[in-house]
């Protein structure tokens, strides 16, 4: 029985690690898809968001009040981010947009640095959230961990209706095929662009807001959950929603699995995952075909 | 060949960096060192990157894989260098084939995301792994010996000229390669991988090639590192590290080569200036790299140019 | 001109493409070329013919079907290899190695045919000193008539001069079968008309596909022609049968 429990735990750990993968692969899954970049900076939003969290909570700001607030700080550097300094990139060689976002990244996790400190810092969990809950024969589990769990499937939910089943979505879905010719439908495609990315970088941001209690705070934090990103889009397939979706649980469960039972190798279990997939699938699992 | 007027712009540092040992004090014999260990590094990443076209955050991995090969083997009782180097430098070609037998073939991007992942399994394989000495790292007790030859590498001036040499041979190595058949394929597969897969070019093999060559030339860099610091432990190995050789290339000019020595000189150079002042050296590292991007100049290579092109009639 | 092989140079049996959400680009698509013929490919811009042609030099692999070159199933074998085996192909949009000259451009593409696989261990000796080589360049490039700019970077060419170094590369692997993707789109009267001359003469010695919408160059230069209409051969005959019949001209002909 206490297998069982753990089993049941560690799942639900890992689906919930899966699922802030999710949120990460998912934005730069998009802004690749749609503008072709590949913005390495992407786990800077996560950092970005994890730090907002922990400045309106010293503000003393509730958790009903601190989310929207980070949140839009988030999305309010992305945009400016995306207008002045990304907007270039869109036509450039890859080895162009991976010199800039790295540099972006030195200056993101340089200025944090400077403005709240190198150390490493911990967050409280939100009051209203704390608190255990009952799951399975006196085991509980963290209501917080239940509450990210649940919005990453809310939000995974209300993406996959928006990309499917509106007409802004399917905009977005034709720009990633066709750039061009959703120009020549008279829609402003700078606006599209200016919204994808806002859209990543806020999923990034959201990711690293809701895991800011679980996880320590600091400046490289960013950094560490990227390279995974990148292995769930090399695993899933780059452009695929549907591939990042699959890729992120099973890299989250394996890797929760993994540090719990075998913690020596956990960090090399993942790796050796895509490893797996690469050697069946080169392209993904879910690729977008001949030369995605 | 080299024109004479080429030849004769290069008189100058080439005499500096001969004479400077007799000049200089241990500080600058150890920096020095240092810059010629990363100057092959960057120079490996040139090809793969500047000629090849092939754009890698993995390079590090072999880098790694050198120093840590060299490590394991002086720890294992191997002495000389004639056994320790084509040994280093075997393993690392190994694992460059493995790697690169996964990665070649994916588009650019994916290639950049491969290569990324495929080196972080390479990092924590060393943060892990007992025979690495795990997150302590090795300590080279010795350093090879060159015995029957007259040089001794525990001197640091002697193994100064000993790295100067290697990175002078891999300069000329290099230069060779990038003008002969095989080179000029890769550069055509650079500019156009479509077209040369046309004209009858089995491209990925061309691609594993110059990534084989770049990754093993990568471990002769990180065999002189390991001895330069008689020590290596997993920071060598990060993704980071490889987006700051990348940066030496860009810096210095990306497809001459010889930029990419003399942006792992400037480099270095600038952040042991900078870091004297500030911790946040990254900071004007970063906002610089976004600048060049943006304004597409291209690095001190192509600067130089411009500058001396006024003197040209 | 007598056409003695047996075996058709090029043969595509009920070949079948569809693309990622569901546009059929071929349709039970099937043809037959001979040695030494010139057969064109016309039809209104979407019929597939370009997708034909990628599938053809393996750049695509059919959904169904098959495709054979000399009697060999080719379905799925990578571009490099299908060129090796005789094929050379000019692409619709210019595909050139733009920041290099003229000559090298055509020298990478001898160095092909003449070095074969051994140019991936040639590592020392630069490749000015592959003589054979080198003196073959001058003549691909007077054959398409670009002996004059062999030394320019390609990017400063004309766009005509460009579709002329396109030829040229197609070319250089003396290939036994070329596959023109309207090789002459975009080019002047002079240069469409020198190009024609020059097309007159291979077809002597090559097996050529030619996709085209000029119908003056498709009737003088075509043995035969096939009709693509939506993803399948509508007609296959001579200019003349072709130009007569009543549903090529409905279907394609017909605003002419």
């Amino acid at each position: 029985m206490e297998t069982l429990a753990f089993f049941l735990i560690q799942l639900l750990n890992g689906m919930q690690y899966g699922l802030l993968l999710f949120l990460l692969s998912t934005g730069l899954t998009l802004i690749f898809g749609v503008m072709g970049v590949i913005n390495l900076a992407h786990g800077s939003f996560f950092m970005i968001g994890a730090y907002g969290a922990f400045y309106f909570t010293g503000l003393g700001l509730d958790f009903p009040l601190m989310l929207p607030l980070a949140l839009a700080t988030a999305l309010a550097i992305g945009l400016i981010l995306e207008l002045t300094v990304l907007r270039p990139l869109y036509d450039r060689d890859p080895l162009s947009q991976v010199m800039l976002t790295f540099g972006l990244i030195l200056v993101l996790n340089e200025s944090v640095s400077m403005i709240f400190g190198p150390e490493i810092k911990a967050l409280p969990i939100p009051e209203v959230l704390q608190g255990v809950a009952p799951l399975w024969r006196g085991h509980g589990y963290p209501i917080y961990r239940l509450f990210v769990t649940a919005t990453g499937l809310a939000v995974g939910a209300a993406l996959w209706v928006f990309i499917h089943r509106t007409r802004l979505g399917m905009i977005i879905r034709a720009g990633a095929v066709n750039r061009e010719m959703v120009g020549a439908l008279g829609i402003n495609i700078r606006w599209v662009f200016s919204g994808v990315f806002a859209l990543g970088a806020g999923l990034a941001a959201l990711s690293g807001l809701l895991a800011a209690p679980i996880l320590s705070l600091y400046p490289g934090m960013g950094e560490e959950i990227i390279i995974l990103t990148f292995v769930v889009v090399v695993v899933g397939g780059l452009g695929s929603l549907r591939g990042a979706l699959i890729a992120s649980l099973l890299i989250g469960v394996a890797d929760t699995f993994g540090k719990a039972v075998l913690p020596q190798l956990s960090s090399v279990l993942v790796y050796a995952l895509m490893v797996g997939v690469l050697l069946i699938r080169p392209h993904g699992l879910f690729s977008r075909g001949e030369g995605a | 060949m080299i024109s004479r007027a080429r030849l004769a712009v290069w008189t100058l540092p080439l005499a500096y960096l001969l004479a400077g040992p007799l000049i200089h004090g241990g500080f600058w014999l150890n920096l020095m060192t240092l810059v010629l260990t990363y100057a092959v590094f960057a120079m490996s990443m040139d090809l793969l990157v500047g000629f090849a076209g092939m754009v890698s955050l993995g390079h590090a991995a072999f880098f790694g894989m050198g120093a840590y090969a060299t490590g394991i083997l002086l720890e294992l009782g191997w002495r000389s260098e004639y056994l320790v180097l084509p040994a280093a430098l075997l393993v690392t070609a190994l694992l460059a084939l493995l790697l690169g037998r996964l990665s070649v073939g994916t588009s650019g991007v994916s290639f950049i995301m491969v290569t990324l992942a495929l080196s972080q399994l390479v990092y924590h394989v060393a943060l892990n792994s007992p025979w690495t000495g795990s997150t302590d790292g090795l300590i080279l007790s010795q350093r090879p010996t060159l015995s029957p030859l007259p040089l001794n590498l525990e001197d640091p001036r002697h193994f100064y000229y000993y790295s100067l040499g290697w990175a002078l041979i891999v300069l000329a190595g290099l230069r060779r390669l990038v003008d002969s058949p095989f080179g000029r394929v890769a550069q055509g597969i650079r500019v156009n991988e479509s077209r040369m897969e046309s004209l009858g070019y089995n491209t990925q093999r061309y691609q594993l090639t110059a990534f084989i060559i770049a990754g093993t030339l990568a471990g002769l860099g990180g065999h002189l590192f390991a001895i330069l610091q008689n020590f290596i432990d997993p920071t060598s190995l990060t993704w980071q590290v490889s987006g700051q050789v990348l940066v030496m290339v860009v810096l210095g000019g990306l497809g001459t080569l010889h930029g990419a020595a003399l942006g792992a000189f400037a480099f270095i150079l600038l952040e042991q200036w900078i870091s004297r002042y500030t911790q946040h050296w990254m900071l004007p590292l970063g906002v610089f790299l976004v600048a060049m991007v943006l304004s597409g100049r291209g690095g001190i290579m192509a600067l130089l140019q411009r500058l001396t092109a006024r003197f040209r009639p | 001109m007598s056409l003695t092989q047996a075996i058709p140079i090029l043969e595509v049996r009920g070949v079948y493409k569809s693309y990622l959400g569901g546009l059929q680009a071929n349709l039970d698509l099937s043809l037959s070329v001979s040695r030494g013929e010139t057969r064109a490919l016309i039809g209104p811009n979407g019929a597939g013919k370009t997708t034909l042609i990628n599938q053809i030099t393996g750049h695509l692999r059919p959904d169904r079907g098959e495709i054979r070159l000399k009697g060999h199933r080719i379905n799925g074998v990578p571009p490099h290899t299908v060129a090796r085996m005789g094929v050379g192909r000019t692409f619709q949009k210019n595909n050139l190695m733009e920041a290099f000259t003229v000559f090298e451009n055509a020298r990478l593409a001898l160095q092909s045919r003449l070095l074969g696989e051994r140019s991936l261990w040639r590592f020392w000796r630069p490749a000015e000193t592959l003589h054979e080589v080198n003196a073959a360049v001058p003549d691909l490039l007077a054959r398409v008539g670009l002996e004059e700019r062999a030394g320019d970077p390609v990017h400063t060419l004309s766009h005509g001069e460009k579709r002329q170094l396109e030829l040229a590369l197609a070319l250089a692997g003396n290939p036994e079968l070329l596959l023109l993707d309207e090789p002459m789109a975009g080019m002047s009267v002079e240069e469409t008309r020198r190009i024609t001359a020059l097309l007159k003469d291979l077809k002597r010695h090559h097996a050529i596909v030619l996709v085209e919408h000029d119908m003056d160059t498709v009737f003088t230069l075509a043995d035969t022609v096939s009709v693509l209409v939506y993803g399948t051969v509508l007609a296959t005959g001579s200019g003349q049968d072709i130009r007569e019949d009543p549903e090529v001209q409905e279907a394609y002909l017909g605003t002419e």
